[in-house]
C-alpha cells in the first residue's frame, strides 16, 4: 500500500511540477516586465524631477532585479501544493497521549480502534509532508544557481582563512592585539575572589553549544578556571543546558589539570540549574544573592535575563564582566557590570587570554573580512545613495 | 580514535549541510529530517544527564548543606510535577496543566517584570553625566524618552523627529557595527569547527 500511495504522490506532484515548468517562460516574461516597469517609472520620475517618488521606484527596481525565476517557480509550485494539501482531510487529534494509557490500563475494548486512529494520523501527516515535498523538488531540481555568489564568495573566504592561518602560525609572537580593559581585569577579580575568600561565579547564558557564543565562552572558561587554579580560588559553573554543562565539566576539570592543581576542582560546583530562560534568570539571581561572589562573569548567548542576572551580581558587590554578540542585551550590560566585551571581542577573549594560534587566525580573519566587507559596503551605500544604475555591488551581497 | 572520529563526523555533517544550502533535492529533504529526529534524541539524552546533575545537586545539599530547604522544595516541586503528569497526564484541564497555568506561567510573568524596576535602577545609575561621553548618552536619551511620549511633542514638535533620526542613524549605525563584527567572528569560529581546528567541544 505503501509503495502505491507513494507512486500516485509521485505521478500527482509530477503533474502539477509540468504545469509550473509550463508557464516558465510566462514568469520570466512577469519578471522581465515588472523590472522593465519600475524601471521605466524611475526614469519619468527623474524627468519630473520628483526625487521621493526616483528614490521609492530605484529602490523597488532593486528589490525587483532580486526575483529569479528558480525562486519564484519554487513559490508557486509550493503555493499550489498547498492547496491540493487542503483537500485531504485530518482524521482528527490522536496522539500516545494519557487517553490511551488509560484505554491499556482498563483493557478497553476501543484499543485497537483508537490505535488505528493513531495510525491514520500519523498516515496523514506524512503523506501531506511527502506530498509537498515532493511537488517542491520536482520543480526544484539541482544547482541552486542564484546562490552560486554565496558559493563563490564562501570559497574565497576558505583560502583566505586558511592562508591567515598558515601565516599567523608562523608570526605568532608578533601579532599585536590591542589592549581588553575586561579582561585585564579578570585577574584582578580572580585575586579579589582568593583574598576575600569568595568564590567566582561563571555562566555561559542561555544558548546552546550549537551557537558559536557558547563556543567561544567555553574557551574563556578554560583560561579562567586556569587562573583560578593558579589564584587558588573557587569557581562556580550553573549551567542552562545540560550538554553544556558537560562540555563545561571538562573545560574546567582542563584548566585546573593545565594549571596543575587537577585536585583542587570540585565537581560539584558545575551543576546545572533550568532549562528556562526566566526561571534560569531567577535561579542565578538567587544563587548570587546567597554566595555572594567575589566576582561573577557572563560569557555568552543573552536575552532579556541579562539585566536580571547583571543586577543581581551589582547588588551583591561583585566586579562583573560580561560578553555578548546580542546588540539588544549590551547596553543592560554596560550598564550594570563592570567591564563588557561588545561585540566580537567575545571571540577576541580566547585569542587574547590563549595566545593559541588557532584563535589568533580568527581574530586576523575577521579583521580582513572586516576590511573587504567594508570596502563593499561603503561602495554599495555611495551607489545606491547616488542612485547609480550600477547595482552589480548590491545583487551580489543581496541575492541568495 | 576518539576525538579524530567525532572530527571526521562533524567534517562530513558540515560538507552535507553546507552543500543542502546550494543544492536542491529529495535526498537532502530526508537527510534534514534525519538530524532533526539525532537532534531531539540528543536532547532526551541531554535532559537525562540534566536529571542526574540536578539529582546529583541536591542530594548532596539536603544531606550536608545548611541551604537544604530550598534544595527540599525544589525536589518537592519536581517529584509533584512528574507524579501529577504521569497520574492525570498533561492535556489542559488536568492538575499538571494548572499547576503550569497557574504557577509557573505567572512565576516567569513576575521574573520577567522586575526587568521594568531593574532597567529604571539601572538607568538611574547610567543617566549621570560624568563624562564627555555620558553627556552625550545623557542629552540623546533625553531626547528618545521625550520622543516616544505626547509631552516631547507638545513641548517641541520637532523632539520626535530628532528622536526618531538617533534612533535610525548613530544608534542603528552603532548598532549594525557591532552585529557585524558579531557576525565575522561567528563565521571564523564556524569555519575552525568545519575544518576540525576547533577542538574545545572535545576538551583539548
Amino acid at each position: 500500500m505503501e509503495t502505491e500511495v507513494e507512486e500516485g504522490l509521485l505521478s500527482v506532484s509530477g503533474i502539477l511540477a509540468q504545469y509550473v515548468q509550463m508557464r516558465e517562460e510566462e514568469f520570466k516574461k512577469q519578471i522581465k516586465e515588472n523590472v522593465d516597469g519600475l524601471y521605466k517609472k524611475k526614469n519619468e520620475a527623474v524627468k519630473a524631477g520628483n526625487s521621493e517618488l526616483e528614490k521609492s521606484y530605484y529602490n523597488q527596481w532593486i528589490e525587483a532585479r532580486k526575483v529569479n525565476i528558480d525562486k519564484v517557480m519554487t513559490d508557486d509550485i509550493s503555493r499550489l501544493s498547498g492547496i491540493m494539501s487542503n483537500f485531504l482531510e485530518s482524521p482528527g487529534v490522536y496522539d500516545i497521549n494519557h487517553e490511551l494509557v488509560f484505554r491499556l490500563k482498563i483493557g478497553s475494548s476501543e484499543t485497537k480502534e483508537y490505535f488505528m486512529k493513531i495510525l491514520k494520523v500519523k498516515f496523514f501527516h506524512d503523506l501531506n509532508s511527502k506530498f509537498k515535498t515532493y511537488s517542491r523538488f520536482s520543480v526544484e531540481k539541482g544547482f541552486r544557481s542564484y546562490r552560486s555568489n554565496v558559493l563563490v564568495g564562501s570559497f574565497m573566504f576558505f583560502i583566505l582563512f586558511f592562508y591567515v592561518y598558515f601565516t599567523v602560525r608562523k608570526k605568532r609572537e608578533s601579532i599585536f592585539i590591542r589592549r581588553i580593559p575586561g579582561l585585564d581585569a579578570i585577574d584582578d577579580a580572580v585575586g579579589r575572589a582568593t583574598e576575600m575568600g569568595k568564590p567566582i561565579i561563571y555562566d555561559s547564558g542561555i544558548g546552546a553549544f550549537i551557537n558559536p557564543q557558547t563556543i567561544a565562552s567555553m574557551l574563556i572558561l578554560k583560561s579562567v578556571a586556569k587562573k583560578v587554579a593558579e589564584f587558588k580560588a573557587e569557581i562556580i559553573y550553573p549551567a542552562y543546558d545540560p550538554i553544556v554543562l558537560q562540555v563545561a565539566e571538562e573545560m574546567i576539570a582542563s584548566g585546573f589539570l593545565d594549571a596543575g592543581y587537577p585536585e583542587d576542582h570540585k565537581k560539584d560546583n558545575c551543576f546545572f540549574m533550568v532549562q528556562d530562560q526566566f526561571a534560569f534568570a531567577a535561579g542565578l539571581a538567587g544563587l548570587i544573592a546567597r554566595k555572594k561572589p567575589a566576582t561573577a562573569l557572563h560569557f555568552g548567548s543573552y536575552a532579556a535575563e541579562s539585566l536580571l542576572i547583571s543586577e543581581a551580581g551589582f547588588a551583591a558587590g561583585a566586579i562583573q564582566v560580561a560578553g555578548t554578540v546580542e546588540a539588544s542585551q549590551l547596553p543592560f550590560f554596560i550598564t550594570a557590570c563592570d567591564y563588557t566585551l561588545i561585540g566580537e571581542e567575545l571571540y577576541a577573549a580566547a585569542a587574547y587570554l590563549s595566545r593559541d594560534a588557532q584563535i589568533l587566525s580568527n581574530l586576523k580573519l575577521s579583521d580582513y573580512g572586516k576590511i573587504l566587507f567594508g570596502i563593499l559596503f561603503l561602495l554599495g551605500t555611495i551607489l545606491l545613495t547616488i542612485n547609480s544604475e550600477w547595482t552589480i555591488i548590491a545583487d551580489i551581497l543581496d541575492t541568495y | 580514535m576518539k576525538k579524530e572520529l567525532p572530527i571526521l563526523m562533524g567534517l562530513i555533517v558540515g560538507i552535507l549541510w553546507y552543500s543542502e544550502f546550494f543544492i536542491a533535492g529529495i535526498f537532502y529533504e530526508n537527510m534534514k529530517l534525519f538530524f532533526a529526529n539525532g537532534f531531539r534524541i540528543a536532547g532526551v539524552v541531554g535532559v537525562m544527564v540534566g536529571i542526574y546533575s540536578v539529582a546529583r545537586q541536591n542530594y548532596a545539599k539536603i544531606k550536608y548543606n545548611n541551604e537544604r530547604y530550598y534544595s527540599i522544595l525544589r525536589v518537592t516541586m519536581i517529584l509533584l510535577m512528574i507524579f501529577l503528569g504521569t497520574k492525570r497526564g498533561m492535556s489542559p484541564g488536568t492538575p499538571f496543566s494548572s499547576m503550569f497555568m497557574n504557577v509557573y506561567v505567572p512565576f516567569q510573568a513576575t521574573v520577567f517584570s522586575l526587568l521594568s524596576f531593574y532597567i529604571a535602577s539601572a538607568a538611574y545609575r547610567s543617566f549621570k553625566a560624568k563624562s564627555v561621553e555620558s553627556a552625550v548618552l545623557l542629552i540623546a536619551s533625553i531626547f528618545v524618552m521625550l520622543g516616544k511620549i505626547p509631552l516631547g511633542e507638545a513641548m517641541w514638535s520637532k523632539i520626535p523627529v530628532i528622536s526618531e533620526w538617533i534612533m535610525d542613524a548613530p544608534s542603528s549605525a552603532g548598532r549594525r557595527a557591532i552585529i557585524f563584527g558579531g557576525y565575522l567572528g561567528t563565521i571564523t569560529m564556524m569555519i575552525r569547527i568545519f575544518f576540525g581546528l576547533e577542538r574545545s567541544h572535545l576538551s583539548e
